[in-house]
């Protein structure tokens, strides 16, 4: 446990410490949702039904941006080779990694989504199913991130984004779905329970998938 | 003891080094040799776990933990030199005054505060190296760990390899350089 601690400290530490890793997402969301309203109309009636696929599409764009190095700098620099011949549970380290890459990509984006009410005229009760899916689907797209991350080290950097925008789909279409529910005053509950389910579903099978592809970097 | 049979290890359907086989008792240094391609990286992969797919049997009794050290540091640039120490996950839990101490043995101390972005190619090998004399395994496995080091740090890393074989370790280090001392050698050269 002590072991996984250490790691879960340093991560925070190295991510704390890179600001690229937190700003970039942030800055391209701010400027995505604040091009909308100039780019497509000015009509809050075309921008309010517009708004839960745009937020949904430029979460999903965003997390992009942090994805690409979430295994490439480990990679690159040894540590892969050296937590390899730990023999400690590379399922956890993963975890670790994707929660701190969670915390520090998408957590400042959910909670820039707010801003949304302003700039897309998202009515306020779609806020409150907007943070929710937010919250449980962006962990399952930074699963995904995961995944396609250690598929695609040292390949291009197109390889990674190809893999993961189509398995993230179900995510975005019940995300925009739940809001959109919630803005006709349809219960939202089943889809946040999906999304619930997928998260929880896919949580193993991810991590495991992704320590594969890791191992057969070496194999 | 750590025992192969008949080791070998392929990459694109060509043979790196193959019918490998050699016994290192405990409290034994081991030095492997040959050109370059010849393996001696990969079998201290293999040796170390990171490489799975290699043919013949490999056995690694009494070794509860191993360190090892490959050509890439592993270390974090962002990171001070003192906290990659710190945070080094082939390390015990570790004070800061037990790698202050290690580090002023190395001549590293007034860079300790410093992220290893700035160090210099033997400095970040010293960091290495401060890993190394700060672990307690019992299988040592380093690659080329003489690599841009200068002479003083080199006899330090010699005197830590009597230290660590008087307390039970095994070493096994890969070198390019045959005849500068008397360990024992296993020549990679051999077997391709």
């Amino acid at each position: 446990m002590i072991y996984f601690i250490k790691i879960l400290k340093k991560e925070f530490l190295i991510y704390s410490r890179k600001s690229s890793s937190f700003i970039s997402p942030v800055v391209f969301f701010l400027i995505s949702i604040s091009l909308y309203p100039i780019g497509i109309s000015n009509d809050p009636d075309i921008l309010k039904n517009l708004a839960p696929g745009l937020i949904w599409i430029t979460v999903l764009l965003s997390t992009l941006i942090s994805f690409q190095n979430i295994f490439s700098e480990d990679y690159e620099d040894g540590s892969i080779e050296l937590l390899l011949a730990s023999g400690q549970n590379l399922s956890m380290i993963v975890l670790i990694k994707i929660f701190v890459n969670w915390i520090f990509s998408c957590l400042p984006i959910i909670v820039l989504s707010i801003f949304s009410i302003f700039l897309l005229y998202l009515p306020q009760e779609g806020l409150k199913p907007l943070i929710i899916s937010l919250l449980i689907g962006t962990p399952t797209i930074c699963l995904f991130g995961a995944l396609a991350g250690a598929l695609s080290l040292g390949k291009n950097s197109i390889t990674g984004p190809a893999l993961m925008l189509p398995l993230s789909l179900p995510v975005l279409i019940l995300g925009t779905q739940a809001i959109n529910y919630s803005l006709n005053g349809i219960n939202f509950a089943s889809n946040i329970l999906l999304l619930t389910a997928i998260l929880i579903f896919l949580l193993p099978i991810i991590l495991f998938a992704s320590v594969g592809a890791l191992k057969l970097h070496f194999n | 003891m750590l025992k192969t049979a008949n080791l070998s290890y392929k990459f694109d359907d060509k043979y790196i080094f193959s019918n490998l086989s050699f016994e290192i008792a405990n409290d034994s240094v081991f030095k492997l040799v040959g050109d370059n391609g010849s393996g001696k990286s990969t079998l201290l992969k293999i040796l170390s776990g990171i490489y799975k797919n290699y043919e013949g049997e490999l056995s690694c009794l009494e070794v509860d933990s191993v360190f090892y050290s490959g050509h890439k540091t592993g270390l974090k640039n962002n990171l001070s030199v003192r906290e990659n120490i710190y945070f080094d996950i082939r390390l015990p839990k570790i004070s800061y005054s037990q790698i202050n101490s290690v580090l002023k043995k190395l001549d590293l101390i007034d860079y300790s505060d410093i992220q290893s972005a700035y160090l210099s190619e033997g400095q970040k090998r010293k960091i290495n190296i401060a890993s190394f004399m700060l672990s307690n395994a019992n299988l040592y496995l380093l690659d080329e760990p003489f690599n841009n080091l200068d002479s003083k740090t080199t006899d330090l890393v010699r005197e830590i390899f009597d230290t660590k074989v008087d307390s039970g370790a095994k070493i096994i280090f890969s070198s390019h350089e045959r005849f500068n001392d008397d360990f024992p050698l296993i020549d990679m050269n051999l077997f391709n």
